[in-house]
């Protein structure tokens, strides 16, 4: 048990922390000097203890205490900047509602008498139904002309269908060699 | 200045004076700096992280824990803020893998400034090299201990995680620290192994 490797990194690492006793080093040194690689992996160890040991604290540059008191007021400015426009649109949206209540009142008063009016009900029911009526049959009239002009002059949309894309087709291509012979001339 | 001065400090701050609270700066700014530039190995991030910490420190001041020290809380924050720091880093570099990304003019000067010509020597080069061949979790714990002398039960407490642990990264660091320790760097530095 006390040679293994294991068991010998955990007791440097113990005597490097100082918690083995007197006996229990005297038995790592003895352990330690048997063989040489773990003879030297102790020295390495002992010099990174010692390196760590003896490097001193790092500081700061100069005035960096100020820098943060400065950060610190600044963070406290804008919160105030952040309270104060909170402050504001809570301000604004309290205005807003104050003026839309009256708006809203008169608005749900008088869609709350109109409802409860029968005679206004069935008018607005008529009207919609007449409108709705009114556009169906413009549509069944629009089909039945198509319809009429397909089978009477089959020609025309024949030519339409045919002369509409051919139209486009020329139009791109004019359009397109205008450009070419501009680009050119630059 | 003792724990009840830091701790009239902290409640001076928390009754709106300002200025008690730059005391409390200034009496760890070094803790605090030193922590940060050993984790993150670059003088102007470690400012940053060290500004960071006390900014977040300011802002948490109510529910700091008065029967803890200070500057065990302090540099618990800066540790935590350096952490997320290094992960950040590590996704930055693994998104910019294929486009390196050109330094910042002023931290390519040639010309050191006074701090930083304090801070090139060898020893410290070396440290920050050693440092840096550790994950970030082991080099916390090697700082916290050399560094601040901290008990393993004290970094436990701070890192929320148990002694064992701390004892296990502590172990497994120093080992890759002696790994990683050039014997001719050893001794151009002097260090003389002796007998604990």
């Amino acid at each position: 048990m006390v040679n293994d490797p294991s068991n010998l990194q955990r007791r440097m690492n113990q005597a490097l922390d100082q918690a083995l006793s007197e006996s229990e080093f005297e038995s790592l040194q003895e352990q330690l000097a048997t063989s040489r690689d773990n003879s030297e992996q102790w020295q390495r160890m002992q010099q990174v203890d010692q390196l760590l040991r003896t490097t001193p604290l790092v500081g700061p540059s100069s005035g960096f205490a100020a820098r943060v008191i400065a950060a610190i007021e600044r963070l406290r400015l804008d919160e105030l900047a952040d309270r104060q426009i909170s402050v504001g649109v809570a301000l604004g949206l309290m205005a807003a509602a104050l003026l839309t209540i009256p708006f809203l009142s008169v608005a749900l008063i008088v869609l709350v008498s109109t409802l409860s009016s029968p005679s206004t009900v069935t008018a607005l029911f008529q009207g919609v139904t007449s409108g709705t009526s009114y556009a169906i049959d413009l549509v069944v009239d629009l089909i039945r002309v198509m319809r009429d002009l397909a089978t009477d002059t089959p020609m025309v949309p024949a030519l339409l269908t045919t002369m509409i894309p051919l139209g486009m087709v020329w139009a791109w291509l004019l359009w397109y060699l205008s450009g070419r012979t501009r680009v050119k001339a630059e | 200045m003792s724990e009840e001065t830091e701790l009239l400090l902290v409640q001076r701050t928390l009754a709106g004076d300002q200025q008690a609270f730059g005391e409390l700066v200034q009496r760890f700014e070094r803790d605090v700096f030193n922590l940060a530039y050993r984790m993150l190995n670059e003088r102007t991030e470690a400012e940053d992280a060290a500004q960071e910490a006390f900014l977040r420190a300011y802002a948490n001041l109510e529910r700091y824990d008065t029967a803890r020290s200070f500057k065990t809380w302090i540099l618990s924050i800066t540790s935590n803020h350096c952490i997320d720091r290094l992960r950040r880093r590590r996704l930055v570099w693994l998104s910019l893998e294929d486009e390196p990304l050109m330094p910042h003019p002023a931290l390519t000067s040639d010309i050191p400034g006074p701090e930083e010509a304090a801070l090139t020597n060898e020893r410290n080069l070396l440290v920050q090299d050693l440092l840096d061949d550790l994950n970030p979790e082991y080099r916390l714990a090697v700082v916290l201990r050399y560094w601040y002398d901290l008990s393993y039960a004290e970094i436990a407490e701070m890192l929320d995680t148990t002694e064992s642990a701390v004892k296990s990264r502590l172990f497994r660091a120093r080992q890759v620290l002696a790994e990683h320790l050039d014997a001719q760097h050893a001794s151009a530095l002097n260090l003389v192994a002796e007998g604990s």
